[in-house]
Order: structure tokens, then sequence, then C-alpha cells
């Protein structure tokens, strides 16, 4: 399983390019990303490749940011095929995005079952990225 | 000469325990109300033919009610009138027209910041300021400073009286004072923690941004400071910002109440049992009117504060409007201080917002924002009228540790906080969640209000 950062943002022009903005100078890049918006607010989903130095350089500028474990599935296997053995075994997807590549992210109501019955189902489920 | 410095050091400590003891002395010498009452209507007595003599403005105004200054016994002989002062006979008679002192007696002025045109200008002879200095240094002792505490006075010095009245009383009962005066956060608690602050004294929103700064600037809020003592006013604030101030910065914190029209700060504190702030009515008669009548209101009823000051003599003012709206307890306070207790003030007239015909203040909002999870105390109301109808907009920043990945999360908090608004206001209000830091701080009196229907 992978981390995924959280971040709420007001949802105006020009919070996503401060956020942006503040990994950039901290070095950090971001993998994937998905925006889900609410009204005047919205969260920022996001995969990047150092969550340590991101999640502190974000905070350091007030920002509310949290961390929750996701999967990172090959999509090659197929949609259909991914989505049908998570419902079969009734696991519900919450949300997903996907990144550049082959890889879909996905948050899931049982990680753990998700992450052994893909696997046994001969479905890539990758650690790192 | 290590005798002389003992000698020196005796003298001083004896001199200043006994200033202190000597200040609560005068502030403990009634025995009982009516003994207080009694005091009171005999400085009225003379305040009237006082400001009758003095004042052309109260003169006329006497006359026009048909009062002769001698009938004038007590303050209900007022109270049967429609006598009262009010900001705008100030304004009316700027600079100083009601000055009942020759203009050569005046050591000092302060002017309150004018929103709306002409400041307001006080003045003070060399006797008010010792009075004015007296009730300060009173307040500070009640809420439980000493000579031994270091003061540290972060409201503005200048034309504000904030900073100029809190300075002199910390003086008076000999503390170490710091005369920080707004602004320069950084600088602020550098001093606090390099010069070991134990009391500060600020408006409640600046001493939570004093806090946020200092969490977000390296600084140990457990480690570096001193802090045990917090005298915080000149803007209404709630019981929840009391406890977040209180855990951030890890003191006690007192309300005290006052205004430039009044000397300034210092005209009631809350004592240690923090039920209410106790008047000094020695100094000041306080009455509770209904706004809109102008009748006094029902003992333990809501209304706006009204002040008569018995001992100013450069700016006496009689049945001074307060705008404040509060109550009045007069049953006696387990402090064992028998001055009547304003209640926490609810607001000022004037912050009140009207909207769709009902009265809101901020404390109203704030108190329902700081009693759910996820939110801080940092809002701002906005009103407007897109069409026919007012529309109440409350912005409130979201706590950084309600960050989530869930969506649904926040519309849930989002609508619990419009629920309890409308429970709690009696009208409808929608609510914007905005990220940590989005409502810019002030050094001094938090903007809370926008209204956007004036502008046009």
């Amino acid at each position: 399983m992978i981390t995924q950062l959280s971040v709420f943002l007001e949802n105006k022009p020009g919070r996503l390019s401060e956020m942006a903005r503040l990994l950039q100078e901290a070095g950090v890049n971001i993998k994937a990303m998905g925006i889900a918006e609410a009204g005047n607010h919205g969260i920022v989903r996001m995969v990047v490749d150092n969550v340590d130095l991101a999640v502190k350089a974000l905070q350091k500028a007030g920002m509310a940011v949290s961390k929750v474990d996701i999967l990172a599935i090959d999509m090659r296997a197929g949609v259909y095929q991914i989505s049908k053995i998570l419902g079969d075994h009734e696991i519900n997807i919450d949300y997903a995005y996907t990144g550049s590549g082959s890889i879909i992210f996905m948050k899931v109501s049982d990680e753990g079952k998700a992450y052994q019955v893909l696997k046994s189902a001969g479905v890539k489920v990758y650690d790192t990225i | 000469m290590p005798r002389t410095n003992n000698t020196v050091m005796c003298i001083g400590f004896y001199s200043r325990g006994s200033m202190e003891a000597r200040i609560l002395a005068k502030a403990k010498r009634f025995r009982s109300r009516a003994e207080l009452q009694e005091h009171q209507s005999k400085l009225l007595r003379r305040l009237v033919r006082y400001v009758y003599d003095r004042v052309p403005f109260y003169k006329k105004k006497f006359n026009e009610q048909g009062l002769k200054p001698d009938n004038v016994k007590s303050i209900q002989d007022l109270q049967r009138t429609k006598f009262f002062t009010v900001k705008d006979d100030l304004r009316r008679n700027y600079p100083l027209g009601m000055l009942a002192v020759p203009f050569e007696e005046v050591v000092r002025v302060h002017a309150s910041s004018g929103t709306t045109g002409l400041p307001t200008v006080v003045a003070y002879n060399a006797k008010d300021i010792e009075t004015w200095a007296e009730l300060d240094a009173r307040c500070l002792l009640v809420a439980g400073a000493s000579s031994r505490d270091v003061v540290q006075v972060s409201y503005g010095y200048g034309l504000f009286t904030g900073g100029l009245g809190l300075h002199y009383g910390a003086e008076l009962i000999g503390a170490k004072v710091i005369p920080a005066s707004a602004g320069n956060t950084q600088r602020q608690l550098t001093l606090m923690r390099d010069l070991g602050t134990t009391v500060l004294c600020c408006t409640p929103s600046y001493a939570l941004y004093l806090a946020e700064y200092a969490r977000d600037h390296g600084f140990d809020l457990e480690r570096d400071f001193r802090l045990r003592l917090g005298i915080f006013g000149a803007e209404p604030w709630s019981e929840g910002l009391r406890r977040q101030v209180e855990e951030n910065l890890k003191l006690r914190a007192h309300d005290i109440y006052g205004m430039s029209e009044l000397y300034g700060p210092g005209v009631a504190i809350e004592c240690p049992e923090r039920c209410g702030l106790h008047v000094w009515e020695d100094h000041f008669l306080v009455e509770v009117i209904d706004p809109k009548t102008g009748e006094p209101v029902e003992p333990g009823e809501e209304g706006e504060l009204v002040f008569t000051t018995l001992t100013k003599e450069a700016l006496p003012l009689i049945r001074y409007r307060s705008r404040d709206v509060s109550m009045l307890e007069v049953d006696p306070c387990s402090c064992g201080l028998i001055h009547a207790r304003i209640m926490r003030i609810r607001g000022r007239t004037d912050d009140m917002i009207k909207v769709r015909g009902v009265a809101v203040f901020p404390s109203q909002v704030e108190e329902v924002l700081s009693r759910i999870d996820g939110l801080t105390p940092n809002y701002q109301l906005v009103v407007d009228r897109p069409g026919a109808l007012d529309r109440l907009l409350v912005r409130v920043e979201l706590s950084p540790r309600a960050a989530t990945d869930v969506l649904t999360r926040l519309v849930i908090l989002q609508r619990r906080v419009e629920e309890e608004l409308r429970e709690a206001l009696g009208v409808a209000a929608s609510v914007e969640l905005l990220e940590p830091g989005a409502i810019p701080r002030s050094e001094g009196k938090a903007k809370r209000i926008v209204d956007l229907r004036s502008l046009r």
C-alpha cells in the first residue's frame, strides 16, 4: 500500500498553484493527483515521491493536510476485472484516479482485504511507486 | 555598599506591598450595597451641580428637561427623564466642547478611532490620570497580578487608551512593565520569552494570534514562556475563545472592560471567580436600559449599559450610552467584592447586525464555532442583499487537525455548523470553510463583520 496526501483547499483560482508551488520549492514531485470539490472548498488528493518532505512543507505554510493508505493497482488487468473482483468481495471503492503510466489509485473500504484478493487473482498491486 | 542596598531593597519591598494593600482596601471599603449606593448618590449630587455650572451642554440639557440640579437626589430622579449623553454629543462638540475644566488644566488627550467621520476626543486632568491608574491597578490586583509580575502591555499605545491605561496601572502596583504596544509579533514573542513575561495584556484575538504565530515560528509554547495571567479586552469574546487562548498560551484569562469615554480600560474586571466583571461603582454609576425605549430594564434583564462617571473631572459624563449589551448582577460574589458585575459583554449595539430583522452578534457566532471540533475561532460574518432578502454568510477557518481525504466529512461539518447557527441565531446562515490562515489577522480589534449592504 502507498500513502496518499489529502490537502484542504478553497475552491478558487490560485489555491492549487499555491500548493504546487510549495511542493516544487520543497523539491517534491507529484506522481498522481485528483481533485474533489464541494461548494467553496475541495480536497486535493495526491501521491508524491517524498511524503515526509511534502507534509512538512505544506504544514509549515499552515495548510490542512492528512495522510491515508490507498492501493496502487496495475490498470492493465482491466478496470472491469479489478472492480468486479472487489465488488464480488463486497469491497467498496470510495474514489479512484489515475496518474502517469498505467496505475490506478484506489481508496477502498478495506485496503488489507482488497490487497489480498487482487493479489490472489493475479492483479499486480504496487507497494511503492 | 551592601548595607545601603539592603535598606533600599527593604523599603522598596515594604512600600510596594503596602501600595497593593492600600489600593485593594479602597476597592473593598464599602461594607454593604446600601453604603455604596449612598456614596454614589452623594457623588452624583456633587457631579450634577459640577456639570451644570461648568458644561454649557449639560446646563442646556438640564434646562430643557426642566430639571434643577438641586432636585437630583439620586439616579432615579434622572431615570424619570430621557436624560442621556450619547457618542454623537461628543462628536457634535468636537473636539472638546464638553470640557468641564479650563483647557490649561488638561494634561492628556486620547481619541477613539473615527470609523465614521470625526474621531471622539477625550481629555484628562492630572487627577483623572491618577484615578485611571488606580482603577487599572485595582483590575490587575483583583485579577491576581502583583508587584512581582512582568507585565507585557501589547495593547496599542497612542491615541487608543488600551496601552497607556494598563501601563499606568501596572506601574502603580510596582510590576515590571514591558510597553510592547501592538504589532511586531516576532519581537513581542522574543521579549516575552527572554524577559519572562508573566502577565499579558492585549485583545483576545491578538492573544490567539500570538499563540498561532509562536507555534509556526519555532517557539515552544510549553517551555519558552512563563505566562500565567492574561488581561484581555477591548472587544467582545466568548468562553470558547477563552478556552482556546488559555490552552494555547498556558495562562488564566481575565476579561477587562472599559472605553475611552470612561477613562479607558479599567472600568470593570473579572475577579478569580470569573462570573461577571466587577464594575468599580465608587467611580461609575451603571444602569441597564432598553436601547429602544430608554427605560431601565427589570433587574437581571439584558440591555444597553449606561454609565455615569462619578469622579472624572475634565470630561465627566452623565448617563453615557455605551452601546454595549449585557446584564447586571448585584448579588454578592464569592470573591468578597460587593461591586455589581456586568455579565460577559454580548456585543455592541453597533456591532449587532440585523439579518432579515433578527439581531445577530458576532459573539453568538463565536460561541457556536468554538464548541464544534475541527474549526478555529477565526471567522467573519458577511452580510449582503442579493435580491430583496438579507443573506448571512459565516466564513470560518478549518483547523489543520481536521484535514481529511473524505469530502463528505467536510460537507457534514459544514451542514452541522449551519444547523447550529440557525438554532443559536434564529436566522439561517450559510457557512464557508476556509483554509487555515485565510482570514487576515489583526493586531488590535478583530474585524468580524463585513456588511456589503451599506456599500450600495
